[in-house]
Parts: C-alpha cells; sequence; structure tokens
C-alpha cells in the first residue's frame, strides 16, 4: 500500500529527537553553528532521498551520525581546517563527567553557567553572548558595537577565562594522557 | 592563578589564551590551528588548559544552539528541499471570512508536534500526501480536488496529470474528478481499483479493513480487481460499493448510509436512528470515541439533524432529547441516563 516503513510520520519523528543532537555533534567539529546546521540539514535530506534503500530495520540514528561525522570532517578538509591532532584531543576532552543521569547534578550546572556568565562585565557579557548565542563572526561584533576585532578578540578570551575560573569544579580532566601517549 | 571566590575580571590573557578562543568561535585561520595544535603538545599544562577552555566552550554551546537553531525554520527548510510546490488550502466557508491557508502557510506551523496540516514530500518518482487533520482539500496537478480525512495519504508519481491519472491511497477521501476523457482517472487502495472519467465520490480504504467502500455522489465509477481480469462493477449515483479485498469480490447497493459524507460536510441527520447509529456518526465526525453503550440506552431513537455545529452543541441537543448526559474522559465520550426502555 501507500506507506512505507520509512514514512514521512517516522522522518519527521527522526528530525524532532535529532537534528538538535546532531548539530551539537556538528559543531563540535565545524565550531560554526551556520555551518553545523547545514550540514546536519543535507544529512536529513539525503537521508530522505535516500530512505528507499536504507534498511530501517537498523538504527536510522547511527546512519545519520555517521553521515554527519563525515560532512564535518570534509568541510574541515575543504577549509583547510583539519588538524588530526585538535580532532583527536577534543575527542578526548569532551569525556563528560556524570552529570547526563542526574538532573539535579545537571541543573546545578547551569544555573553555575548561568551565573558565571552574568558575572561577566557587561561589554564582555555583550560580546560573549553575541558570538556565542547570536553566533556572529568576530567582525561582525566590532562592526555591530564599534569596536576593534582585536578588544573583541582579548574579551572573548577574557569571558572563556572567567568562566573556565569559576567552572573548574566541573571540569574533570581527562587530556594528560594524551600528552603521555603521545611523547 | 586559581581563586574561587569574588574572581575579579583581571584574569590575564595570553597570546595562546586569545588563539585558543579564537579558534573555539570559529575564527582560528590554518596556520592558527596548526599552532595551537603544534603549542599543545609542548607540555600537559598546555593541554590540560586548552581542556578547561574547550570543556566550558562545550558547556556553553548547547545553550547556543538552543538559541540558535528553530526547528520550525528547519523543518520548513528541509520540507522545502524536498516536496513539490503544491497549495493547500483548508475546508472552506467553515467559517465565513475564514483565510485559506497555502502551502506557505502551514509549513509554518506544521512543526509544533501534531498539528493539523498535509505532510508533504517528493522523492524523484512520487508525491506523497498524508492528512493529520480532516476537511484539507488538496489540488490535484490535473484540477482534481481530493478531501482527505485525518490519517488519509494519497501518492501519485511525476506523469501524474500528463501521462496517466493514477493515485495510491489509504484512509478516506472524497474525490473531485475532474473530466478528461482521454486520461483515466484511476485510484488504487490495495488491489481494489476505481476508475472514474469525471465524477464525485468517497472512497475509503482503511489499513485495517479488509475492504474498500466508494459511495457514489454523481457521474460514474468502474470498480475492479486486478485479479479478476478487469471484471468491473459499474456504480451509479447513490450507490454504494463494498469491494471486499481479501475475497476480491464487489457488492453494490443502495447506499443507506445518509452520513457517509458528515466527516467532510459536518451535516449530520438521523431519521429514527438508533442511539448506537448516532454515536458512530458522531465519533466519526468529531474524531472522538464513546463508551459502548447499556442495553437500556440502546434502545433509544433519534430523529434530528445538525448542520455544521460543534461537538457540545450536538450532545446539547441529543441529551436534552433522550435525557441523557454526557461526560468527557480523555477523549472518550461517557454516556448515561434512564435509558428508552
Amino acid at each position: 500500500m501507500v506507506m512505507q516503513e520509512f514514512n514521512q510520520k517516522f522522518f519527521q519523528e527522526l528530525f524532532e529527537a535529532e537534528f538538535k543532537g546532531l548539530c551539537y555533534f556538528a559543531v563540535r567539529y565545524v565550531k560554526d553553528i551556520d555551518t553545523a546546521r547545514g550540514i546536519v540539514q543535507d544529512a536529513f535530506v539525503q537521508l530522505w532521498e535516500k530512505r528507499e534503500t536504507i534498511d530501517v530495520s537498523r538504527p536510522v540514528k547511527s546512519y545519520l551520525t555517521t553521515s554527519v561525522h563525515n560532512r564535518c570532517l570534509n568541510y574541515l578538509r575543504d577549509s583547510r581546517k583539519y588538524n588530526e591532532r585538535m580532532v583527536e584531543i577534543e575527542h578526548l576532552s569532551e569525556v563528560e563527567g556524570d552529570y547526563g543521569s542526574d538532573l539535579i547534578a545537571q541543573k546545578e550546572l547551569q544555573t553555575a553557567i548561568k551565573n558565571a556568565i552574568e558575572e561577566l562585565p557587561e561589554k564582555c557579557k555583550q560580546i560573549f553572548l553575541l558570538s556565542r548565542n547570536e553566533n556572529l563572526k568576530y567582525q561582525e561584533i566590532a562592526d555591530k558595537l564599534g569596536i576593534s576585532q582585536k578588544t573583541v578578540e582579548t574579551q572573548m578570551s577574557k569571558a572563556l577565562q572567567h568562566l573556565r575560573t569559576r567552572l573548574s569544579a566541573y571540569l574533570p580532566a581527562a587530556l594528560i594522557w594524551f600528552f603521555l601517549l603521545t611523547k | 592563578m586559581y581563586y574561587l571566590h569574588n574572581a575579579t575580571m583581571e584574569e590575564s590573557t595570553t597570546y595562546y589564551d586569545n588563539l585558543i578562543a579564537r579558534y573555539l568561535s570559529g575564527e582560528a585561520t590554518p596556520e592558527q590551528i596548526q599552532e595551537i595544535s603544534d603549542w599543545l603538545v609542548t607540555g600537559p599544562e598546555n593541554l590540560a588548559h586548552f581542556e578547561q577552555l574547550h570543556k566550558v566552550w562545550l558547556l556553553t554551546t548547547r545553550d547556543a544552539i538552543d538559541q540558535n537553531v528553530n526547528l520550525t525554520k528547519e523543518w520548513n527548510q528541509i520540507a522545502t528541499r524536498i516536496k513539490t510546490e503544491v497549495p493547500v488550502k483548508q475546508m472552506p466557508a467553515r467559517k465565513p471570512g475564514q483565510k485559506m491557508l497555502i502551502w506557505a502557510a502551514a509549513a509554518a506551523i506544521l512543526l509544533l508536534t501534531a498539528i493539523p496540516g498535509i505532510y508533504f514530500f517528493l522523492n524523484n518518482q512520487t508525491t506523497l500526501i498524508s492528512a493529520t487533520t480532516s476537511g484539507l482539500i488538496y489540488d490535484l496537478p490535473d484540477g482534481s480536488k481530493i478531501t482527505l480525512k485525518k490519517g488519509a495519504a494519497i501518492e501519485f508519481d511525476k506523469e501524474f496529470g500528463t501521462g496517466n491519472r493514477n493515485i495510491e491511497m489509504t484512509g478516506e477521501a472524497y474525490f473531485e474528478v475532474k473530466h478528461m476523457s482521454e486520461i483515466p482517472f484511476t485510484i488504487s487502495g490495495g488491489e481494489a481499483r476505481i476508475q472514474v472519467l469525471g465524477t464525485q465520490f468517497n472512497v475509503r480504504a482503511l489499513p485495517n479493513e479488509d475492504q474498500v467502500t466508494v459511495v457514489l455522489t454523481s457521474g460514474s465509477v468502474s470498480l475492479w480487481f486486478d485479479a479478476n481480469n478487469k471484471k468491473s462493477t459499474i456504480l451509479k449515483p447513490g450507490e454504494k460499493a463494498e469491494m471486499n479485498l481479501r475475497e476480491k469480490k464487489i457488492e453494490a447497493g443502495v447506499n443507506p448510509d445518509v452520513n457517509y459524507m458528515a466527516w467532510k460536510t459536518r451535516q449530520l441527520r438521523f431519521e429514527n436512528s438508533s442511539l448506537n447509529e448516532v454515536m458512530q456518526a458522531i465519533s466519526a465526525v468529531y474524531e472522538i470515541n464513546y463508551q459502548p453503550l447499556s442495553q437500556s440506552l440502546s434502545a433509544c431513537r433519534l430523529t434530528a439533524s445538525f448542520d455544521n455545529m460543534q461537538l457540545q452543541e450536538v450532545l446539547d441537543v441529543v441529551g436534552s432529547t433522550l435525557d441523557l448526559q454526557f461526560t468527557f474522559d480523555n477523549n472518550t465520550i461517557k454516556i448515561s441516563g434512564q435509558g428508552c426502555n
């Protein structure tokens, strides 16, 4: 009949469940949210186009993740930003504490992040949020606020240092092994 | 360097701090990325420093994505990339002055989970349309119109309207077929075939039913099963045919159900109908369940007609006529009362 296993309802549910998570996955590689969501969109469109040849008895999510992963690496290569060591280091650095399953700890962490951002001096906070939450480039922030790119750079760096200091309790280290292994 | 309380903003930022911030913000050049990479492996303290900044960046990334990624917008863009441009409008004249909804507007509200609407998808070969709410009218490329009931889906290919007029469907739909003698309009519901030249009729081909039901309003249609060498049954206006998918048999006769179109028109007519018949019709039109009736309630009969009324109004009339009370429990109507023995 008309409806296949892989129908539009399934596709839409998949989209709703996975889109943001895959953006998070992609932005870790490409560092830019617009690029990340473009990549994830491409992966979904391709999935739809290939739906008839995809084995739906296997997790479609892993198909999508692989597709996004490859697209991210291709993007990095194409823009000459691919650095194998950085990918490896960041991959190890990501090993998170067990906050994912602990709702109270997660909430506490969210509050801590929010407070730490609130503590930033007004200008610094503004620059940080324009970069992170508005996804603006350094140059765009500089133009918008009528300041130099250099100022944006310093303020961004200061914001990160401040957050690092304030959130150090939530930043368990994992990378030291990498150093020992590469020696 | 690590002071936790009353932190001031006097943290010094070094050359590499700035570089790392640049990198994490997607601003670093390929050369700068290489520079960071080389610097990181010159000592564990560099790695530890990078790791902390990287983790901070990760911690603020989920928020950044929530702020930047609008699922409705993303979905619309995806839908645009995989669908055909086809206008859809909502059933006219339910309320006077109600605006027609075109596809773009429908798309904008599509995503807020379980929203009424029609979904379109296109691959290279076919267009698939499925309705998540009743009464949406779809204009086919050949100028014919289909009104889809909630849950109905139709599929047709690129050649539709030029090379063929073949449609596959499940669910229930009302067809107003444009006259086009050179290309017959054929509907497939499983192996059942319904062919017309230009007419109006209602087709019900529910996935959980063993039969396809066709009720003809005007014109004429020809019905057959592929397995039966195209031995066909011709239906006349006012007639209803039941096509038994299992036995490949077609039974045709006068349509006894005056309310077969009520899901589309919201016009209900009851003439000395049993309360069971009444509740069945109400349940179909308003997409609501009802609890089985007690024996004394089953004996009640109703003569009444309702023209595009709200469910509550209909129930008020039925209730005051037969002295019944209706209560709602989780999309199910519970009926109580003395009954009609």
